[in-house]
């Protein structure tokens, strides 16, 4: 979907930031935004109010929020497939091999 | 509506209307469980996640299961799936353990992100479980009854009252049915859509998740 919505907005956007440490996506404010979503992801309490701190300094309290609420509804998401056993739709195997991950065999 | 104090994020009534929503959803009976047991397994999520430190009994199949799914999900396999059903639950009641999972989930990242408290888990509203089933589900690809092909937005379709209120609050936090498949448009929010992307992906990548 990220390179997708990049593509049809001709925006740049380096997807192997997604699963890179240190590597900038191109996407404005970027850096904040993962930052922020790495905190709330593996709760980390203590970089979480640093990275909100920072999201919010760049990009303004409503990108705050608008960022909680797109990672909290895939913290649901990502569950619920994954916990159902949807499998992985081949057309993203390829994408998975430019991130460097792998489908798991039992959700091909 | 007042919206929990936060003094970095943007107050958002729309959604704190939707988490209002969802959470009395959650409070009362489902298809398989009762009101009472739906918020046992929220509180179990809750701890299993170090959110929370007390916990209401509940019976262990359904807690274990209710703590790999949050903290684990990628971990599942077919085999949890037929153990439940060998402990004499209904593969059904799992769709259901796993919306009510993802749901509260959902809801304390919520809380989480903005850096406010979580909310109070409220009173469980009485009435026994009724189930409502999708009309034609059956299991077809994943490891659990859908109606039709199991993917993302259909993978809770055996319980559609479990699927609306995930759907519900999932719509008001990312993106209406008019935008989700439209990646050149722009739906207005805060975030464009590829920042939104990222931090979808990247959600999604923490959680091992391929979706």
């Amino acid at each position: 979907m990220l390179r997708e919505s990049s593509n049809q907005q001709n925006l740049p956007v380096d997807i192997t930031a997604v699963t890179g440490e240190m590597i900038d996506p191109l996407v404005p404010h970027g850096r904040e935004l993962m930052a922020f979503v790495d905190a709330v992801v593996m709760l980390d309490f203590e970089e979480l109010s640093i990275a909100r701190q920072a999201l919010h300094d760049a990009a303004g309290p409503g990108a705050v929020t608008r960022a909680a609420a797109v990672c909290a509804g895939f913290e649901g998401t990502n569950r619920v497939v994954d916990a159902v056993g949807v499998p992985v739709n081949k057309r993203y195997y390829d994408i998975g091999d430019e991130l460097g991950v792998t489908v798991p065999d039992h959700l091909r | 509506m007042t919206a929990p104090s936060s003094a970095l994020a943007a107050p958002d009534l729309e959604a704190e209307a939707g988490v209002a929503t969802a959470l009395d959803a959650l409070a009362g009976p489902g298809s398989y469980f009762t009101g009472s047991e739906r918020m046992a397994i929220a509180a179990h999520v809750r701890a299993a996640r170090g959110l929370a430190s007390e916990t209401p009994a509940l019976a262990p199949t359904i807690a274990t299961n209710a703590a790999r799914i949050a903290t684990e999900a990628i971990s599942v396999r077919p085999e949890h799936i037929a153990a439940w059903e060998a402990d004499g639950y209904d593969v059904l009641a799992y769709v259901e353990l796993v919306a009510v999972v993802a749901l509260i989930t959902s809801i304390d990242s919520y809380r989480v992100g903005l850096g406010v408290e979580l909310d109070a888990l409220p009173a469980p509203r009485p009435g026994e479980p009724l189930p409502t089933i999708g009309e034609g589900a059956v299991k077809s690809n994943a490891w659990v009854p859908t109606v039709g092909i199991a993917l993302a937005p259909t993978a809770l379709s055996a319980l559609p009252k479990e699927k609306g209120y995930k759907d519900a609050i999932s719509k008001i936090w990312y993106l209406t049915d008019e935008f989700v498949h439209k990646y050149g448009v722009e739906p207005g929010r805060e975030l464009t859509r590829p920042q939104m992307e990222l931090v979808a992906s990247r959600t999604s990548w923490l959680n091992e998740c391929f979706f």
